[in-house]
């Protein structure tokens, strides 16, 4: 795969995309459990499970990450807790944002190579 | 990093010492439009690139459409589709090249 870089980064980038989404879904739904209808089912933390691409197999480096489950959570949301958690979520999007750049710099040497 | 066990190092081996004594010379083909020589290798390195390249297009118009699920699926598309265009045209420059100073050659 040419591109191997660049391709278990995207999947990184879903990854954590999908992350920001869930921690997004709890923020907005903080204070919903105090509004609650009588008899509505609560509103639960929803909890993204990642987990690492099957690399056994292919007997060599692994191809990434995919959302394995999205679980659901404590009824209670923690707002610092939710916001420690979008940082770590924005964090982990830029590093795989620095891959695929680094990847297409490193590529783009590669083919000055000769010249 | 996987170390080749030495069996498998021993096939390459007998692989790479086999081919030249065939009875054929090593095919320098593609003269004759058959075999697996550079024309057929720029072809599959073509095609490669046009799919690369249909894979970009198409998800540009889903971005466009507001059908796009992730953002980096386009841009990573796009990037690989440059790439794959730069690396088609430098093995096209170098080829070239290669032409001109065979042809540049005095017998």
């Amino acid at each position: 795969m040419i591109f191997g870089a660049i391709d278990t980064a995207s999947s990184g980038l879903s990854v954590y995309r999908t992350w920001m989404d869930a921690v997004s879904n709890n923020i907005a739904n903080a204070d919903t459990n105090h509004t609650l209808p009588a008899g509505a089912t609560p509103f639960q933390e929803q909890l993204v499970e990642a987990q690492a691409n099957d690399y056994s197999q292919s007997g060599g480096v692994g191809t990434g990450v995919h959302v394995a489950a999205i679980a659901a959570g404590d009824t209670e949301i923690d707002l610092g807790d939710q916001m420690s958690k979008m940082i770590m979520a924005q964090r982990g999007y830029e590093a795989n944002l620095a891959v695929v750049d680094r990847a297409k710099d490193a590529y783009q040497q590669a083919l000055t190579l000769g010249k | 990093m996987a170390i080749a066990p030495i069996g498998s190092a021993s096939a390459l081996g007998n692989a790479f010492a086999v081919a030249p004594t065939a009875s054929q010379p090593p095919a320098v083909s593609g003269a004759d439009g058959s075999g697996n020589g550079f024309g057929d290798m720029v072809g599959k390195a073509i095609n490669s690139l046009q799919s690369t390249q249909a894979n970009a297009d198409n998800l540009a118009t889903q971005a466009a459409t507001g059908q796009l699920q992730d953002v980096q699926q386009y841009m990573v598309a796009s990037t690989e589709a440059s790439l794959s265009t730069q690396l088609t045209v430098a093995v096209r420059n170098k080829a070239v090249d290669a032409f001109n100073e065979i042809m540049r050659m005095s017998v």
